[in-house]
């Protein structure tokens, strides 16, 4: 190595591509940008609610006004249960709090928001069976006739099988657009921040 | 740890506590450790700090006692032989000739008897030798001997 002096080393490693001002200066420049972001994650995720909400309040008296009411308790059911998972999963997204590393927090919130991704996929592979044997069982009411020769049949359950993936299927990418419409910029935000702090 | 405080004290002062930690801690695990216990003595000592002198003067003196009685307690501690490739703390690549410089230089900070490494860091960041002083409690003529002989070290070191 050069004779250089130890000024010369410090101030210039300091101030070379990757040293740790340039870390600092990463984390720093998104410090402010992170806790934005997720207020944008936040504040979709009301308005998104709210919109729910609005629909749910049209909707309802037209099903009781045409006296669909099997469908309105259907629908009055599932509206709590959303109410509910919409007060749960923002609380614990208020809960995350930036303490002393940026990229832990973002960490953090992504990883809490895969899990409510989760939380629906599962939903939606346990439920869409359920309300379909539910729909069987209701219209078997309606119609007045017993499904249970139908149950005997190999065709019958072929057919239900193969609407249960169509329906887990068509559910999961309504819920992949739906997704991505609302908040696929906002995650694509968060996962280049995490890389850019990641490699910094 | 509030917000406030992480702003006002860790973030604006995050490279004086960076460098330290770094010039004391022998890898990265080491560095985490010192980084998480200067914050937390940071957040302990806040009401300590009297404004009689400059916020930055203080998180010094606070960043480099800490790091020195953790320096301190390891050393009472068996040491356990570990083969580890070390890989310092956040330093770029190998192609980097500047951070090779300064990885280089800390390495030979590290050499250094531990007060002399504060007194080196404190030089180094440009502080005044009456700053230097007052932080590590020594007389001033004094700072000024024993940086020029730290600084003769550090070079002998780095030039091989």
């Amino acid at each position: 190595m050069d004779n250089m002096d130890i000024e010369n080393i410090w101030e210039a490693g300091h101030q070379s591509g990757r040293n740790i001002e340039t870390v600092e200066a990463t984390a720093k420049k998104y410090n402010k940008k992170s806790l934005q972001l997720v207020e944008r994650i936040y504040r979709t995720g009301r308005k998104e609610h709210r919109i729910f909400l609005i629909v749910v309040g049209v909707a309802m008296p037209v099903l009781l006004l045409t006296k669909a009411f099997i469908i309105a308790s259907s629908l009055l059911i599932f509206t709590g249960l959303i109410i509910w998972k919409y007060e749960v999963e923002m609380g614990i997204l208020r809960k995350i709090k930036f303490q002393d590393n940026t990229l832990n927090y973002l960490i953090s919130v992504k990883r809490l928001l895969n899990r409510f991704m989760l939380n629906y996929k599962i939903g939606i592979m346990v439920g869409v069976p359920l309300l379909m044997l539910g729909g069987m069982i209701i219209a078997q009411n309606i119609l007045g006739k017993a499904i249970t020769p139908m149950l005997m049949d190999p065709v019958f359950w072929f057919i239900f099988l193969f609407a249960c993936f169509l329906s887990i299927g068509l559910s999961r990418l309504w819920l992949h657009f739906w997704v991505h419409t609302l908040y696929g910029k906002k995650f694509k935000e968060l996962q280049s921040m995490i890389e850019d702090l990641e490699t910094a | 740890m509030s917000a406030e405080f992480y702003q006002e004290y860790i973030e604006s002062n995050r490279a004086i506590i960076y460098k330290i930690c770094r010039a004391y801690a022998e890898d990265d695990p080491e560095f985490q450790d010192y980084f998480q216990e200067v914050c937390l003595q940071l957040w302990k000592a806040r009401k300590n700090f009297n404004h009689e002198s400059k916020l930055s003067t203080w998180i010094y003196r606070v960043t480099l006692n800490v790091c020195l009685s953790l320096v301190r307690t390891k050393r009472n501690k068996p040491q356990k032989v570990e083969i580890r490739e070390y890989h310092a703390t956040r330093v770029p690549e190998d192609e980097d000739l500047e951070a090779l410089r300064l990885d280089m230089l800390y390495k030979a900070i590290r050499k250094l008897k531990e007060v002399d490494r504060g007194i080196i860091l404190l030089y180094l960041e440009s502080k005044s030798y009456q700053d230097i002083a007052d932080i590590m409690g020594i007389s001033m003529s004094h700072v000024g001997v024993k940086v020029n002989r730290i600084k003769k070290q550090l070079k002998n070191m780095i030039n091989g």
